[in-house]
């Protein structure tokens, strides 16, 4: 579950592997600073939630270093984007695309929206638990997913006008 | 090619399914083993880190520390902002005692030797 949480942020196997790995870490050095305050999964969570943003964190900082790296010249291979397994090269290309579009997007989106939505994406997580793992209330969580859904819909309509 | 507004939720709508559609991804059979021996490392390491300090790096000894650096900064300071009052001390004595014993040539040859030939 952890592992799928972060593949959900990340959309990438390796790293969602290599953030839970660091989620367990983190989880095994900071054992007794828990307080039993939450049930000891949403406390996981949490931690496979804020290492996730911050790898995304890192990962834009890198893409915009690497942006300016091209504009003076400097090309960079680890640009890298993966895609869903298909057969069909050009399934492949369109489902390459549309996971950057994808991602570009949630990527615009405040981070509690971002986190409302993915974690409401997912099986196994209730609108309680998420709310449990933002710490906040669940009409707070309906709201910040449904406003997630409303920016993602005209950031990417927006996408596709221009696109024309 | 200009999109139809259709086309376009179409678009949007696909795109957003791509979510729905993630597979559950399985770990790597590895994950364990590779988990447990970052652990045991982060483990030894920690020991290695206490055996090196003696066990006794508290944040106590650490303001300890900082406030020792601290006061022997200050008095370094304090000592460096009283030495140009030493030299200015010393001299005026040299000053004193040379006003003591006159401005006769008798005396002054000792500082300047033309002073004698005068």
């Amino acid at each position: 579950m952890v592992v799928n949480t972060c593949y959900r942020f990340v959309f990438n196997r390796e790293d969602a592997e290599d953030l839970a790995q660091e989620v367990f870490i983190e989880v095994h050095r900071s054992l007794d600073k828990f307080r039993e305050e939450s049930k000891l999964s949403t406390w996981i969570y949490r931690i496979a939630v804020t290492k996730s943003l911050d790898h995304l964190r890192k990962l834009k900082r890198k893409k915009r270093f690497s942006s300016l790296k091209r504009v003076i010249g400097i090309d960079d291979p680890a640009d890298s984007i993966p895609a869903p397994s298909d057969d069909n090269p050009a399934d492949v290309l369109d489902g390459k695309e549309r996971v950057t579009v994808l991602q570009n997007a949630l990527d615009a989106l405040p981070d509690n929206q971002k986190t409302a939505f993915l974690l409401s994406k997912q099986d196994g997580y209730s609108n309680q638990e998420i709310a449990d793992i933002l710490q906040t209330t669940i009409p707070a969580v309906e709201s910040l997913i449904h406003r997630a859904k409303k920016n993602l819909q005209s950031r990417l309509e927006r996408h596709y006008r221009s696109d024309n | 090619m200009n999109r139809t507004t259709e086309q376009r939720n179409a678009e949007v709508t696909k795109t957003l399914e791509m979510l729905d559609k993630m597979p559950r991804i399985e770990v790597n059979h590895h994950f364990r083993a590779r988990l447990l021996q970052r652990i045991d490392a982060m483990e030894v390491r920690k020991s290695t880190g206490a055996v090196v300090l003696g066990g006794a790096f508290s944040p106590k000894l650490a303001l300890m520390t900082l406030l020792l650096v601290l006061n022997i900064a200050s008095a370094v300071m304090l000592y460096m902002h009283q030495s140009p009052q030493l030299a200015g001390a010393s001299g005026a004595v040299a000053e004193s005692m040379s006003e003591d014993y006159g401005g006769g040539p008798a005396l002054s040859y000792y500082d300047d030797q033309s002073a004698v030939s005068r």
